[in-house]
């Protein structure tokens, strides 16, 4: 299936697409577009140089704070490209994203590869970036990583492309993992035990210690 | 005897600058090993050390076959047939090919096939030279939890022992040894569920510890109950029956 980005671009939001297995007609530069994708870069030269390259008219200062809000260390500027782990190379594209001053971010799968307190870090960061009337366009298949993001998202399927603001919804996980804290609720109420449908795992805990010293019973 | 892969003190450096040093372990045929440990600490420069493809300091003495991936894009125009010689394979070879990539085709040129399925093909090509260890990066992002317990069972079933890298915890509950990889050597290691029990210190690394584990000691801290359950159904019945 081939899409036409612009028809997903909205300033000032995050723009979910789940299970997005096609292609993108990408649009031309005026559209001030980076994508951050999980391809290793094959130059045989350092991150600086790259850089440099790429966005010469930076001082080193901008490409360390750049680097800083990635998430890079910015040692990272002595090393060379093509020995950068995927992770690595998408926190670059993204590096060189923040640098340009993009209109939209368009990431492919970022979130995987990182730690947990990376993955709120960006989320955060993504919050901060739409204030500034950035839109952030996530293909992801981690629906962890949007509760807390978005109220909703796009997915698709075989009947094509549909909004899913419901997490919860069953139809939803036939192509793609269910959240554990979204599994489990389930498997608690198919036990006869009412949890309201939280996303946050700490929400699930204060309600299973509730349910549990109020003396319900299976 | 098992065959035993010894690592002492290795290390490696870029351009004057530590990545890690002093990584001394032993694989040990017949015990998989999950691989953790913060972005940047080295552990894709270990696997390659390992692999000899990047330089190191300290000792890696090998006494068995080592295979293993550490990309997973590779630009072969071959057909996935005639990448993994389907025709010089063995009849239970040829079903473990099928049974795995599920393809209705394996005329299908790799350069063409997703980077999952080119990394399927790639591990079923090191599967087939039939190494006494297996090395992978954090690459099964992309496979479901079904998909990666299948590659688990192949390794098993051609008695490989599977060392695997990953950021994702809930990988390494499939594993009954898990290291924690630091800058300065191992930070931890152990069987898995007692290594995943130091809350405090994974979560300062910067981890999510497993969906279950993390419920479990979270439900130990308000005493209700004693133990760590790894699935929700054991853990309902002990809860509220």
């Amino acid at each position: 299936m081939e899409v036409k980005l612009k028809d997903f671009i909205e300033p000032g939001k995050i723009v979910a697409l789940v299970n997005f297995r096609g292609s993108f007609q990408k649009l031309k530069n005026n559209y001030k577009i980076s994508y951050i994708v999980d391809d290793l870069f094959l130059q045989n030269i350092s991150v600086y140089k790259y850089l440099e390259k790429r966005l010469g008219q930076f001082s080193k200062e901008k490409f360390e704070d750049a680097c800083r809000m990635a998430l890079l260390d910015s040692s990272i500027l002595e090393q060379n490209v093509s020995k950068l782990s995927y992770t690595e190379s998408k926190k670059l594209r993204f590096v060189e994203a923040l640098l340009l001053n993009s209109e939209t971010f368009f990431f492919v799968h970022f979130e995987n590869g990182n730690l947990f307190k990376n993955r709120s870090y960006y989320q955060k960061l993504f919050l901060k970036l739409i204030k500034y009337g950035k839109c952030i366009i996530l293909v992801t298949d981690d629906l962890s990583f949007l509760m807390g993001l978005v109220s909703s998202f796009y997915l698709f399927d075989d009947t094509g492309c549909r909004i899913v603001s419901d997490f919860y919804e069953d139809t939803i996980y036939k192509s793609v993992p269910m959240p554990f804290v979204i599994s489990y609720v389930k498997y608690l109420e198919q036990q006869g035990l009412k949890i309201d449908h939280y996303l946050e795992p700490k929400e699930v805990l204060k309600a299973i210690y509730r349910s549990v010293t109020a003396g319900e019973r299976l | 005897m098992p065959k035993q892969i010894h690592l002492q003190n290795v290390g490696i450096q870029a351009k004057n600058k530590k990545i890690f040093d002093h990584f001394t372990f032993d694989l040990i045929e017949g015990k998989d090993v999950c691989l953790v440990g913060v972005e940047g600490v080295g552990k894709t420069l270990l696997l390659r050390a390992i692999l000899g493809e990047e330089n190191f300091s300290g000792d890696i003495l090998k006494e068995a076959s080592c295979r293993g991936i550490t990309r997973s894009l590779i630009k072969i125009e071959d057909s996935i047939s005639q990448y993994l010689n389907y025709d010089d394979l063995s009849d239970k070879e040829q079903e473990m090919v099928n049974k795995f990539l599920n393809l209705k085709s394996l005329s299908y040129s790799i350069i063409k096939l997703t980077k999952k399925f080119q990394l399927k093909v790639m591990m079923l090509k090191q599967i087939l030279m039939k190494p006494t260890f297996f090395f992978l990066d954090d690459l099964l992002y992309d496979f479901t939890k079904e998909e990666k317990e299948d590659f688990f069972l192949l390794c098993h079933q051609n008695q490989i022992t599977l060392f695997y890298v990953t950021s994702n915890l809930e990988d390494a509950i499939s594993f009954p040894y898990l290291v924690v990889m630091g800058k300065n050597g191992i930070l931890m290691e152990g069987p898995t569920l007692a290594v995943l029990k130091e809350e405090k210190i994974m979560k300062r690394l910067g981890f999510s510890l497993p969906f279950f584990i993390d419920l479990s000691l979270q439900l130990q801290s308000y005493d209700l109950i004693d133990d760590i359950y790894l699935d929700g159904k054991e853990l309902t019945e002990r809860l509220w029956k």
